[in-house]
């Protein structure tokens, strides 16, 4: 189980491509057990934002600050790179899946824990032996999440994560995320489509003009019913 | 000059009966190829995979670079390797030419390209999102890189099968390099060229057997590890 109290500053995040800008001055702090959901329609630079978070793509600025470490000063992306590589998790809208079992799949995996229990919790016991070709969206995804409960991130990235599933597939998919959740671990969803997610998100962002506005806390219930 | 159905049955004999001149020649032919394509697998692997995973100036220059060195013929590599080895050549103080260092030498670069670009286009295959997964669920770059290696073997040993098939076979380059020196440098493809020159086409029918053999053995395995790439 992972500390509650781990955090993480993005401050000053920009970037732009092709002279437009897609990201500016964006600000996001999270703390373990946090549930952000940021909105926006597409191609507003959601996913560019979460590969920069996940230390994947390059952003023209940003000044990172955490609990990891010694050193909690806000610190150049490029000087945080590595850290952001090893603790947080970026999860495609469709997850890749490496050729061969799902159980190979978890193993390459560097955690100490179990991958019988990573199986078990994310229900997918039954396909330890499947192909992962053979998968279907919704086990797929949820592989995809047994990884994520191996590694244990800081922050856990989803990009569109229930687009294309069905209303089961989703629904186990939120449900394994509300676990994840409650092990400490911050999770960030972007999707265009708020509504799937009320049972987790805890806090909202919306994404617009490269812009992201300042986040308040709500009750999915309240604000949506 | 024999019947033809009597030279095939004496090159059948000299194949079986085990004719010591003619094994040792498949040996050094085999031990030569075998070298090469053993050196150039790494580099050229490693190659690939730059050239389909990193953006950098003259990348795609590169690329078509690689791509017009596999059209160049053999003995155009055997004649550059030559002037380069021969005495009066910058490499001359090196003694290599007619030697099987200077035929190992040529093979390589002749499958060198072959390797680049096959394996550069099986990397290219792979859904970009391999690299990012393998890299967020831990795996430093060196280890990324294996997890990738083995979603695409099939198509890396596609090339490297390709890249035997094509060294294993070629006359020009050995012929200039190696000399054709018995028991030295004498390899299938110019001992062919040398014995149906003296007329004596038992032996290079019994050595082209041995080439028609092995390029049905290469292609059977091409086309299974293809299919099987095709399956997963």
């Amino acid at each position: 189980m992972k500390q509650h109290d781990t955090y993480i500053h993005f401050h000053e995040l920009s970037k732009s491509w092709n002279g437009k800008t897609l990201l500016e001055q964006i600000d996001i702090e999270l703390h373990g057990g946090d549930c952000l959901l940021i909105t926006g329609e597409n191609g507003s630079g959601k996913s560019t934002l979460l590969r920069i978070m996940a230390g994947l793509l390059k952003p023209d600025h940003a000044l990172i600050s955490t609990s990891r470490g010694t050193d909690n000063q806000h610190v150049n992306w490029h000087k945080r790179k590595k850290m952001l590589r090893q603790h947080i998790m970026y999860l495609h809208q469709t997850p890749y899946l490496f050729a061969g079992t799902v159980k190979k799949n978890l193993a390459y995996v560097k955690s100490e824990l179990d991958i019988n229990d990573a199986m078990q919790w994310a229900d997918i016991e039954t396909l330890a032996d499947q192909q992962t070709y053979s998968l279907s969206g919704g086990e797929k995804q949820r592989v995809a999440l047994a990884r994520a409960w191996l590694k244990q991130p800081d922050i856990l990235l989803l990009d569109e994560p229930t687009a294309n599933l069905d209303q089961d597939s989703r629904q186990r998919t939120i449900e394994l995320l509300c676990s994840l959740k409650t092990q400490g671990v911050a999770i960030v969803i972007a999707s265009h489509d708020p509504l799937h997610f009320t049972q987790a998100v805890n806090k909202q962002m919306n994404l617009n003009n490269g812009k992201l506005c300042r986040p308040f806390p709500f009750t999915c219930e309240a604000q949506y019913k | 000059m024999e019947s033809i159905s009597a030279t095939i049955i004496h090159a059948l004999s000299l194949l079986l009966t085990g004719d010591a001149e003619l094994w040792t020649i498949i040996g050094i032919s085999f031990s030569i190829s075998t070298t090469a394509i053993l050196i150039a697998a790494g580099p050229a692997i490693l190659c690939g995979f730059f050239l389909a995973y990193t953006e950098f100036p003259g990348r795609r220059l590169l690329i078509s670079l690689f791509n017009t060195l596999l059209a160049v013929p053999a003995v155009v590599v055997g004649l550059t390797f030559y002037i380069l080895l021969s005495r009066q050549g910058p490499l001359g103080d090196w003694k290599l030419l007619f030697t099987q260092t200077a035929m190992v030498l040529g093979q390589i670069a002749l499958c060198f390209p072959l390797l680049v670009a096959m394996s550069h286009a099986a990397f290219q295959a792979v859904d970009k999102r391999a690299w990012e997964t393998a890299r967020t669920i831990g795996a430093n770059p060196f280890q990324a890189f294996f997890m990738i290696l083995r979603e695409v073997r099939f198509g890396v040993f596609g090339a490297l099968v390709a890249g035997y098939g094509r060294i294993i076979a070629e006359v020009g380059a050995s012929m200039m390099l190696g000399g054709n020196i018995l028991h030295y440098t004498r390899n299938i493809p110019t001992a062919i060229v040398l014995e149906t020159s003296k007329g004596e086409l038992a032996q290079g029918i019994a050595l082209g057997m041995v080439l028609i053999v092995l390029s049905f053995i290469l292609i059977t395995t091409l086309h299974y590890l293809q299919g099987k790439g095709r399956v997963e």
